[in-house]
C-alpha cells in the first residue's frame, strides 16, 4: 500500500494504530535491499583476488625489468672485471719483463758499469771477539802522557784517557 | 535409382500416391480418384533382382554414414587433439629440449693458466688472457671495406686482411693473441662475420732462461714438457663454459641469453725454488765455458744443502758442437768475448738452451765422482780412516784388463786422503776390494743412485746400475772409478749433498709453494731425508774433499774467502750399444759443496766432450763461479783463514790426474 492512499483514507477509529502504521511506513521507507553477508565477502574476496593478482604481475613484470637491468649491470662489470684482469696481468708481465735479469745487465752495460773480473774477499773478522785496540801514537814531548794502551791486550781496551 | 519403380510399388497398395510425397518420404494416403486404367502390356523395365532400398532405408543409410563421417571426424580430431597435449603439455619439455639444442652451442671458456714464480716472487712463465680473431668471410660483404677498417685495430696490412677476408671458406684466423683491450675494440665495432674467442699467450718475461726446467705449453694451452706437463692439472685449472644460441651456419642470433655460464677456475701456480737472478748468472757463467771449451752440451746446478731445494738449474747445448770452435767463433763475431760479457742464449747465439733437464733426464757414467761411495762405506766400515797408508802402483792387470792411474807414477805409499785428492784410480780400487762386492753394491743404493730423486719430472731417469748377479772382478776397479754405473747430474749431486748436510741425504726439491689465483702462497712440505753416513762420516770425507780443492786436481774450484770441498771427474763416454768407450770423448765434471766446514750450498758441473778434457780445468772454475756468486748473493760469512785473494791460475798437472778411463 502506498503512503498516498493511507493518508488518504477517513480517519479511523484507532488514531494511534494509524500513526503507528505511519511511522511504520515511513520506516519502511527506510528499508534498503541488503546483501546476504557471505555474497558480500565473495565479492570482496573476488576483488582482493584480482587485485592481488594485477599487483603480483606488476611486481613480477617490475621484478624482472629490475633484474634484467641488474643482470645487464652485472655483464658490464663483468667485462670491466675481465678487462681490468687483463691490463694487470699485462702490466705484471711487463714490470717482469723489465726487471729481468738479462735487461738489468744490458741497462748497466749502457751506463759503463762492468762486472769486476775477480772479487777480492775482505778478511774474516770474528765478531764475538773485541777488536783490538790500535796503538796510539805518543804525542810530542811537552804534552804530559796519561796512559798508553797495548794492542794485543783487549782487556786493556778502556783506552787512553789522555788527550 | 529410378522413382518410377518406387512410384509402382505404391501403386499396387492402394493407388496414386504423391510420388514427389513418397520421395520426400512424408506420411501419404491414397487418393481418390478415377478407378486404375488396365496398364497397357508393357514389357518389364529390369529383370527381377534383389530390390532396391527403400527412402527409409536410404535416410539410414545416409544417416549412418553422416554419423559414421562425424564419428571419424571426431576421432581424428580426438587424435589430432591427444597429439597436440602429448607435444604441447606431456612432452612439451623434452621438444622444447630438443628444440633449443639444435640451436644451442656450448662454448668453452677456457680457464688462465696459472703462473710459475721464482723463490722470490718473479715471474718465470705467465698467462695471459688474450683474443683471437676469427671470421666467417662468407658473411662479410664488402671484404674490402672491413679491412681497412679492421687493419689498424688488428695491426695487419689491409691487402692481407682484403684476401683472408675474401678466402670463402667460412672460417678465416685474422689474428692470435690480441691484446684484450684491442679485443674489445674489434667486438664493439660489431663487424659482421667477425668472432673474438678467448683465448691466453704464455708468455716467458726472461725468454729461454730455465726452459728445460719450465717445459713448454703446446698451442692447445696444455704442458707438454718439464713442470709444465709434471704440474698440468693444477696450472690449467677447470675451463667453465656458457652456452648460445646459434643459427644453423653458426652465427649467434642476436638478441638471444647466453645460458648455462659456468665461470672458469684459474689455475694454481707454482712457486719454485730457483732463484731467477741466480740461475742467470749460472746460465752465463755455462754458457760461457760451453763455448769457450767447445763442449756439446753443459749443465750446472746449485741446491742448498739443508733443505734440498735447488736453486738454479741451467741445462746448455752447443749450436754447432760439430765444428770445432764454432761456438767461440759465433761468439766473438756476435762481439761476446769469452770473460765477462754475456753470452746470448738461444738460437741466434752460439749456445741455447737444451730441449730437455739433462740434470734429470741425461745418464752419464760418473767416472771419479763416483769415488765418494767407495771412501764413504769404508769410512762408515772401518775399513780406512783419512789416514790409512796403501801402497799404490801406477797400474795393475786385473782379469786380463790393464787398468792405471791418469799420470805414471812409481808405486807409492799414499794415504786415503791423499788417494782421493789426487784421485787415483789404483788406490780407490784396493779400498773397494777391501769392502767387497756386497757392500759397495749397498752403499751405490743407500746413496741415492739407482733410484728416483723424488722430483717426478717428467722423462727423469733413475739411472742404470749394475746388480750383483752381473758383477765381474774387474768392476772391483771399474765401479769406484764410476765406469759401470749409469747416473744423472742430481744423483750425484744428492750423494755429495748428503756429505755437506752431516750425513743425512736429502731428496731434492723444485716446487717451494703453489700460488692461487688470488696470491695465497701454501707451501710445499719438506723434503724428505733419511741418514746415510754417521755424522763422524761426513766430518771425515769434508777435510778429505777439501784436500782435492787445495792440493788436488780441483784447485781451480777454490772461491777467494771460502773454503770449498768436492771431486772432479774425467769420464770416458761409451758408444750405445757396444763395450767400448768413444775414443777422446769425455765428461768433464767437478761436484762439491761451499763452505766446506759449514756447507749452505752443493753445486755441481758437468761439460760434456769439453776442450780440454779434464773436470778439474774446465768444470772447476764454473763451479767457482757459480759457487761464489750464491755465496755472496745470499750473504754467506766467508771462512776464517780462507785465502782471500786467489789468482787465477792452470795446474797441468792437476788436470791430468782424474781420468778414469
Amino acid at each position: 500500500m502506498s503512503p498516498q492512499a493511507a493518508a488518504s483514507r477517513p480517519l479511523g477509529r484507532h488514531p494511534s494504530r494509524r500513526a503507528e502504521r505511519i511511522e511504520r511506513n515511513e520506516q519502511r521507507r527506510e528499508l534498503r535491499l541488503v546483501e546476504r553477508p557471505a555474497r558480500r565477502r565473495r565479492r570482496v574476496a573476488r576483488k582482493l583476488a584480482a587485485t592481488l593478482v594485477l599487483v603480483s604481475l606488476v611486481t613480477v613484470v617490475v621484478g624482472h625489468a629490475l633484474l634484467a637491468q641488474e643482470q645487464v649491470r652485472l655483464s658490464v662489470a663483468e667485462n670491466q672485471l675481465t678487462t681490468e684482469q687483463s691490463a694487470h696481468r699485462q702490466d705484471v708481465l711487463a714490470l717482469a719483463q723489465r726487471e729481468t735479469p738479462e735487461r738489468v745487465v744490458s741497462q748497466a752495460e749502457a751506463l759503463h758499469l762492468v762486472t769486476p773480473g775477480r772479487i777480492v774477499q775482505v778478511p774474516y773478522v770474528p765478531l764475538d771477539v773485541p777488536l783490538a785496540t790500535p796503538t796510539v801514537a805518543p804525542a810530542s814531548a811537552t804534552t804530559p802522557t796519561t796512559a798508553s794502551t797495548t794492542a794485543s791486550t783487549p782487556t786493556t781496551s778502556t783506552g787512553s784517557s789522555g788527550g | 535409382m529410378s522413382p518410377s519403380g518406387t512410384l509402382e510399388r505404391i501403386g499396387r497398395r492402394g493407388g496414386a500416391v504423391d510420388a514427389e510425397a513418397a520421395f520426400e518420404g512424408r506420411a501419404t494416403r491414397p487418393r481418390p480418384g478415377p478407378p486404375p486404367r488396365p496398364s497397357p502390356a508393357r514389357p518389364p523395365t529390369r529383370p527381377s533382382g534383389p530390390r532396391r532400398p527403400t527412402a527409409a532405408r536410404q535416410r539410414y543409410t545416409f544417416g549412418r554414414r553422416v554419423r559414421f563421417l562425424r564419428f571419424a571426424l571426431v576421432g581424428v580430431l580426438l587424435l589430432m587433439v591427444g597429439r597436440l597435449v602429448d607435444v604441447q603439455v606431456l612432452r612439451s619439455g623434452s621438444y622444447a629440449a630438443q628444440g633449443a639444442q639444435e640451436l644451442a652451442v656450448r662454448v668453452t671458456v677456457p680457464a688462465l693458466r696459472g703462473g710459475i714464480y721464482d723463490r722470490q716472487g718473479k715471474v718465470l712463465a705467465l698467462s695471459v688472457p688474450t683474443k683471437e680473431v676469427l671470421a666467417d668471410d662468407f658473411q662479410v660483404q664488402h671484404p674490402a671495406t672491413e679491412a681497412a677498417e679492421l687493419a689498424p685495430l688488428l695491426h695487419l696490412p689491409v691487402a692481407r686482411l682484403t684476401a683472408l677476408l675474401s678466402e670463402r671458406s667460412g672460417y678465416v684466423v685474422l689474428a692470435r693473441n690480441l691484446a684484450e683491450t684491442a679485443g674489445q675494440t674489434v667486438a664493439g665495432d660489431n663487424f659482421p662475420g667477425i668472432t673474438l674467442v678467448d683465448s691466453a699467450v704464455r708468455a716467458l718475461p726472461d725468454g729461454g732462461l730455465a726452459s728445460p726446467v719450465l717445459g713448454l705449453v703446446n698451442a692447445a694451452g696444455q704442458g707438454a714438457a718439464g713442470l709444465e706437463y709434471q704440474y698440468n692439472r693444477q696450472l690449467a685449472g677447470v675451463a667453465g663454459g656458457e652456452t648460445l644460441l646459434e643459427s644453423p651456419i653458426g652465427v649467434a642470433l642476436p638478441g638471444t641469453p647466453i645460458t648455462g655460464r659456468v665461470a672458469a677456475r684459474p689455475g694454481t701456480g707454482l712457486e719454485l725454488s730457483l732463484d731467477e737472478d741466480l740461475q742467470y748468472q749460472t746460465e752465463q757463467a755455462l754458457a760461457a765455458e760451453v763455448v769457450a771449451s767447445d763442449a756439446v752440451s753443459g749443465i750446472a746446478e746449485i741446491m742448498d744443502v739443508r733443505t734440498g731445494q735447488i736453486l738454479a738449474m741451467a741445462n746448455l747445448v752447443n749450436n754447432d758442437p760439430n765444428k770445432p770452435g764454432a761456438a767461440a767463433a759465433a761468439a766473438a763475431s756476435a762481439g761476446l768475448p769469452h770473460g765477462n760479457a754475456p753470452v746470448a742464449i738461444g738460437p741466434d747465439g752460439p749456445v741455447s738452451e737444451a730441449s730437455s733437464d739433462l740434470a734429470l733426464t741425461q745418464l752419464y757414467e760418473p767416472g771419479s765422482d763416483f769415488k765418494l761411495v767407495t771412501f764413504s762405506a769404508a769410512l762408515q766400515d772401518g775399513v780406512i780412516t783419512p789416514n790409512t797408508v796403501f801402497t799404490v802402483p801406477d797400474q795393475i792387470l786385473l782379469d786380463g784388463s790393464i787398468f792405471h792411474d791418469a799420470e805414471t807414477h812409481p808405486t807409492e805409499p799414499m794415504t786415503a786422503t791423499q788417494i782421493i785428492a789426487q784421485s787415483s784410480n789404483i788406490g780407490t780400487s784396493e779400498i773397494a776390494e777391501s769392502l767387497g762386492e756386497t757392500r759397495l753394491l749397498q752403499q751405490v743404493r743407500q746413496l741415492g743412485f739407482g733410484e728416483p730423486t723424488g722430483l717426478g719430472f717428467p722423462g727423469a731417469s733413475p739411472g742404470l746400475l749394475a746388480g750383483p748377479s752381473q758383477w765381474e772382478p774387474t768392476d772391483y776397479v771399474s765401479l769406484p772409478i764410476g765406469q759401470v754405473d749409469a747416473v744423472s747430474a742430481q744423483q750425484v749431486l744428492d750423494a755429495y749433498n748428503a756429505v755437506a748436510n752431516g750425513g743425512v741425504f736429502v731428496h731434492p726439491k723444485l716446487v717451494d709453494a703453489s700460488v692461487t689465483a688470488n696470491g695465497k702462497v701454501t707451501p710445499t712440505p719438506p723434503s724428505a731425508s733419511k741418514r746415510v753416513m754417521s755424522p763422524a762420516v761426513a766430518g771425515e770425507l769434508v777435510p778429505m774433499l777439501e784436500q782435492v780443492v787445495k792440493v788436488g786436481t780441483g784447485t781451480l774450484a777454490v772461491i777467494p774467502g771460502y773454503t770449498v770441498a768436492g771431486k772432479t771427474g774425467t769420464s770416458n763416454i761409451p758408444i750405445p750399444g757396444k763395450d767400448a768407450y768413444s775414443k777422446g770423448a769425455y765428461m768433464g765434471t767437478f761436484v762439491g759443496f761451499a763452505p766446506a766446514q759449514h756447507p749452505v750450498f752443493s753445486a755441481i758441473v758437468i761439460l760434456d766432450r769439453p776442450t780440454p778434457i779434464y773436470g778439474g780445468s774446465v768444470a772447476a772454475p764454473v763451479f767457482a763461479k757459480i759457487m761464489g756468486d750464491a755465496l755472496h748473493r745470499y750473504d754467506i760469512p766467508s771462512t776464517p783463514g780462507a785465502p782471500t785473494d786467489v789468482q787465477p791460475h792452470t795446474s797441468l798437472a792437476a788436470q791430468a790426474q782424474d781420468v778414469t778411463g
